[in-house]
């Protein structure tokens, strides 16, 4: 039995009088690993926006799963998702630091991960376990992403989103990273790109941007 | 020891110094002559009219009318400190006026009853004169404390976007934040302290031991005084950006846009 775990429902938002939602209707279920396709400019990303909570929709309603998003619970609904952004921003300092500074929130610091767990991880991102003792600002766009996706995945949390997080990777990296994300069967995962790549892989559903519409 | 009064003629020779900036500025056409009279000319009249005003403030040393002295020159620095800040007005009046009032009040009670026990903590001449140095600071360090905060939140709304969506609380979203502001706000006036006595001698020191207090009388005034400005300093940061915290933010945690100026 599948289990609805988002929704949006007849979401209508326009940004700078260009609409970007008319009545848009989009479920994932438990489990699914979601492509939401489209070229960049298009506002793929409010649907990241909407579901954490950063922007409110004109009309219409987001469930988060079966549980409506209000003000009130969305600091609960944050902390089952897993986020990174384009060009994310860690903050600033030694990456260490960074990463601990992560897992002493509040709705983080009953997660535990080995030394062992997060370099293999690291690893299979092929970032070099060194890269813990340098400063973030020494770590180039495509490791920054990379670092964020490890954090993402230490954090073990039922959903995962990324926005076009294999666009400054180089096609090495690139081929790794969407082999590692969609290894993990558990977690549903949404991820947001115009990368082409991700369109051929297998066991993920594909979502037109542009059309509002499932194309597998 | 007596200071000696500064006379009518001897002011006359205190202005005729300005003979050489305005030379200079003649001959090389600087175009500062202008200026430099504007300035110097409204100083002499706003402090010829306080002067007169505090002598008549000092004379009295009644409560209310120190009172009143004392918040006329709060909201004074509370409209200065809002017509240079980037935020709107009906955002950030009542954090600022309350940032100002309450640290200033505070510390400057604990300083006249614990540091200098006045037998009058209302005593028109210390009330007036450290109040003023107080409010000085503050109005510098508070400005800059709450303009960084949420200036660097919106300008790096990623950063900032990615704490709330790894689902910080909203303190643990504003905590580097918060740092920065503080660092920015206070650290400058921190370094400056560490110098002071080998770099500089501090206006008030100098004022008073021209004033015939001994050095050591001025010396202890000077460190108090340092103290009492840091900590008042620290409060008010804190306080406007507390305080304005609410109206800033709206309740998803995110930064309202419609804040800024």
């Amino acid at each position: 039995m599948k289990q609805k775990i988002i929704e949006f429902r007849n979401i209508n938002l326009s940004f700078k009088s260009k609409t970007i939602f008319k009545d848009f209707n989009f479920i994932i279920n438990s489990g699914e690993k979601i492509i939401v396709f489209g070229k960049s400019g298009t506002g793929k990303s409010t649907l990241l926006n909407l579901l954490l909570g950063f922007k409110q929709p004109e009309s219409g309603e987001i469930f988060f799963n079966g549980e409506k998003i209000t003000a009130q619970n969305i600091w609960d609904i944050r902390k089952q998702i897993a986020y990174v952004d384009q060009d994310v921003m860690m903050g600033e300092g030694h990456v260490q630091k960074i990463i601990a500074e992560y897992f002493s929130f509040a709705a983080n610091s009953k997660i535990k991960f080995t030394p062992l767990e997060l370099t293999e991880l690291l690893e299979r991102f092929d970032l070099e376990p060194v890269i813990l003792t340098k400063d973030i600002g020494q770590l180039s766009g495509g490791e920054k992403q990379r670092l964020a996706l490890v954090v993402a995945l230490l954090l073990k949390r039922p959903v995962m989103v990324f926005d076009e997080v294999t666009s400054s990777l180089d096609p090495a990296s690139k081929t790794i990273v969407i082999r590692e994300l969609l290894k993990n069967s558990k977690s549903t995962l949404l991820i947001i790109t115009h990368d082409e790549e991700w369109q051929y892989q297998k066991n993920v559903r594909i979502f037109d941007f542009k059309e509002k519409k499932w194309k597998q | 020891m007596e200071t000696i009064e500064i006379s009518n003629i001897g002011l006359l020779f205190g202005f005729l110094l300005l003979i050489i900036p305005i030379l200079i500025s003649y001959f090389l056409d600087l175009r500062m002559i202008k200026p430099t009279l504007w300035s110097v000319g409204r100083m002499s009249v706003q402090l010829a009219l306080v002067g007169i005003f505090l002598e008549y403030i000092f004379n009295l040393n009644n409560f209310w009318l120190n009172f009143l002295w004392l918040m006329i020159m709060i909201f004074t620095a509370v409209f200065s400190a809002i017509s240079s800040s980037k935020i709107k007005l009906k955002v950030i009046f009542l954090p600022i006026l309350v940032a100002f009032t309450i640290p200033t009040l505070a510390v400057l009670l604990y300083f006249n009853a614990l540091v200098i026990r006045l037998e009058y903590l209302f005593e028109a001449r210390y009330l007036i004169a450290l109040g003023g140095m107080l409010l000085g600071n503050i109005l510098s360090v508070s400005i800059v404390g709450i303009n960084s905060f949420y200036q660097n939140i919106r300008s790096q709304n990623k950063f900032f976007s990615y704490r709330l969506g790894l689902g910080s609380t909203h303190g643990e979203s504003l905590a580097p934040f918060l740092r920065n502001s503080f660092q920015l706000a206070l650290l400058p006036a921190l370094a400056k302290t560490a110098t002071i006595g080998i770099v500089s001698l501090p206006g008030m020191m100098s004022g008073q031991i021209i004033g015939g207090s001994s050095p050591s009388t001025a010396i202890r005034y000077q460190i108090a005084i340092m103290i009492a400005i840091y900590v008042c300093g620290v409060l008010s940061v804190l306080l406007a950006i507390l305080l304005s915290n609410k109206k800033c933010f709206n309740s998803y945690g995110v930064l309202k846009e419609n804040i800024f100026k």
